[in-house]
């Protein structure tokens, strides 16, 4: 009878943890994939991303702008960013020059979770691991 | 009390666990070489690829950072990676959970987000743990509960091993410390007669060994010279293995079953199933750094683990059991310890302490218990241990946290800046 109790009292706080996790608040602060904060040569503050990197927005924003830029050098291949919302492909930028570019990206309307992941995918990176720079991402209500 | 040592080894590792990632002492746990380590687990499971080459694309944009030691083998121009599959094999029990709780959460699903990371970290501290519960029951099989509990406590607590559990958990070490212990227990209840299970367990963590680390092959010499401390137990030796030829089949098929897929990928990489998987790096047998990977403040093992001189000499005094293990036991110290301070990069990057020498931990373990069980027939020298086992595990601890702070520099420590920085937090 104990065992059955305990097992049935695992079993709830097991439902109750999964519960939770499945929309959790503290992912609006998570992210991946990102360096540290840098200033570049213009005064912009940015960040490299790695050749994935992923944060979260609320759903309910209307959009949001990603500021990138890419340096060249002679010679370099130009490198194609993949934005995506929730594993959706959601834009795609080719950049060619160096030079800020901003990207507005429409989110679709809110689903079931409070939050959406957006990923950024590059498909070829500097040493290091380092894929583009990104500026200060703008969220629009 | 040694079950006590191991459960507040296990409680101390969570919360230090904890407090490194929380705090931002270290950066995520697949990191260095446990990025290498691990990277097979989101190529196999998630890219359904052997080739490593999906992965590559997905998280590096093609190409893996220098820093993985992942290279494209000449010739083929394929992925080679130069850390073998056996710390994935065993991370796959927390990987599976990990995945499963990044598509319920909505994380990234790619093998490096927030969930991977701890999987993978925890993973090692696991492993670390169940080290010391196998390294507590061979123990008890020669030694009092108090002298286990002891040699527990300084293993733990006075080396580099609760480092390598917690903060640098991805690496391969606590992986391998565990495997060893378990493969001497098993040794030891192979040789105490036949059992249906032990030879299937034999194979498979040799197979593991040899996975984990290829080096490491050599620790297997410890289960055909078990018992051998001169003819005549070489003598019995080979009587025995005569007798139990079907048992010894057993032990090389599970072996060769669990080594076959590292051929595999070896094989469909370079098309030789046998390569040097460090491409040009490589040994430099003429000029061994011998007298600096032991005893050098820069990384030397008895410098940072002084207690683990106490186990050599414990294993050259040794009795019972432990004799059984101390000839291939020595034999493998002394051959890894050449290899070691061959190495073109003898102090094996940054660690805390030597990290070469922390799979060989429970060998010296036996050797520290040894030294303790005779200190413990006398009060004064009773005492005596017990200091000891207090003065290595504070200056051990100390050190560690020095380490943590980048008060200690991750190699090439001169002794001026140890002397300077001895035991000072800031």
């Amino acid at each position: 009878m104990k065992r059955r109790a305990a097992a049935a009292i695992v079993l709830v706080m097991v439902v109750a943890v999964l519960a939770w996790l499945r929309d959790p608040a503290w992912l609006e602060g998570m992210e991946s994939g990102f360096g540290r904060s840098e200033r570049a040569r213009d005064g912009i503050p940015y960040r490299w991303t790695a050749g994935r990197s992923s944060f979260f927005v609320a759903a309910d924003l209307k959009a949001i702008e990603i500021p990138f830029r890419l340096p060249m050098q002679p010679g370099d291949w130009p490198a194609v960013v993949t934005i995506s919302i929730d594993d959706r492909p959601a834009d795609r930028v080719v950049l060619s020059e160096d030079g800020w570019e901003t990207r507005r990206i429409l989110l679709p309307p809110p689903g079931s979770r409070r939050l959406r992941r957006i990923d950024i995918h590059v498909d070829r990176t500097r040493p290091g691991n380092r894929g583009v720079m990104v500026g200060a991402i703008v969220r629009e209500h | 009390m040694s079950r006590a040592v191991v459960a507040v080894a296990g409680v101390l590792g969570l919360a230090a666990y904890i407090f490194i990632y929380a705090t931002g002492v270290a950066h995520p746990p697949i990191r260095s070489d446990g990025f290498s380590y691990y990277v097979y687990l989101p190529s196999w499971f998630i890219f359904h690829d052997l080739s490593l080459h999906e992965v590559a694309r997905d998280c590096c944009g093609g190409e893996f950072p220098e820093y993985t030691a992942i290279i494209r083998w000449p010739g083929t121009r394929r992925w080679v990676n130069a850390h073998p599959i056996g710390v994935a094999i065993m991370q796959a029990p927390f990987f599976v959970p990990a995945h499963l709780l990044t598509k319920w959460s909505n994380l990234s699903p790619d093998g490096f987000s927030f969930y991977y990371q701890h999987g993978a970290g925890l993973a090692g501290l696991f492993w670390t743990v169940a080290g010391l519960v196998a390294l507590r029951r061979l123990l008890l099989r020669q030694f009092s509960d108090g002298v286990a509990a002891a040699t527990l406590a300084v293993v733990t607590f006075a080396t580099s091993l609760f480092h390598y559990g917690t903060y640098d958990s991805s690496y391969s070490h606590v992986y391998s410390f565990f495997l060893f212990t378990a493969f001497m227990a098993q040794t030891d209840t192979w040789y105490r007669g036949p059992r249906r299970a032990t030879p299937w367990l034999l194979g498979i963590t040799a197979g593991l060994i040899v996975l984990t680390r290829h080096p490491n092959a050599l620790f297997l010499l410890v289960f055909p010279l078990y018992g051998v401390t001169g003819g005549v137990g070489a003598g019995h030796l080979i009587q025995e293995f005569r007798r139990r030829v079907p048992e010894l089949l057993k032990i090389a098929l599970a072996a060769t079953l669990v080594v076959a897929p590292q051929l595999l990928i070896y094989f469909l990489a370079t098309g030789r199933p046998l390569i040097s998987s460090y491409g040009s790096l490589g040994f430099n047998f003429a000029a061994p750094r011998l007298y600096d990977v032991l005893f050098s403040v820069q990384k030397g093992v008895f410098f940072w683990a002084p207690i683990l001189l106490v186990g050599v000499a414990g294993l050259i005094a040794s009795r019972g059991m432990a004799r059984s293990f101390a000839l291939a036991g020595g034999l493998f110290l002394i051959v890894n310890t050449y290899l070691i301070a061959s190495w073109w990069d003898w102090q094996f990057g940054g660690s805390f302490g030597h990290r070469g020498f922390v799979d060989s931990y429970p060998l010296l373990a036996l050797g520290v218990a040894t030294v303790f069980d005779r200190m413990a027939r006398h009060t004064v020298w009773m005492v005596a241990a017990s200091l000891i086992v207090f003065a290595a595990v504070l200056v051990s601890t100390v050190q560690m946290f020095q380490y943590w702070y980048h008060i200690i520099p991750m190699s090439d420590t001169t002794w001026e800046q140890y002397r300077a920085v001895f035991m000072r937090l800031q």
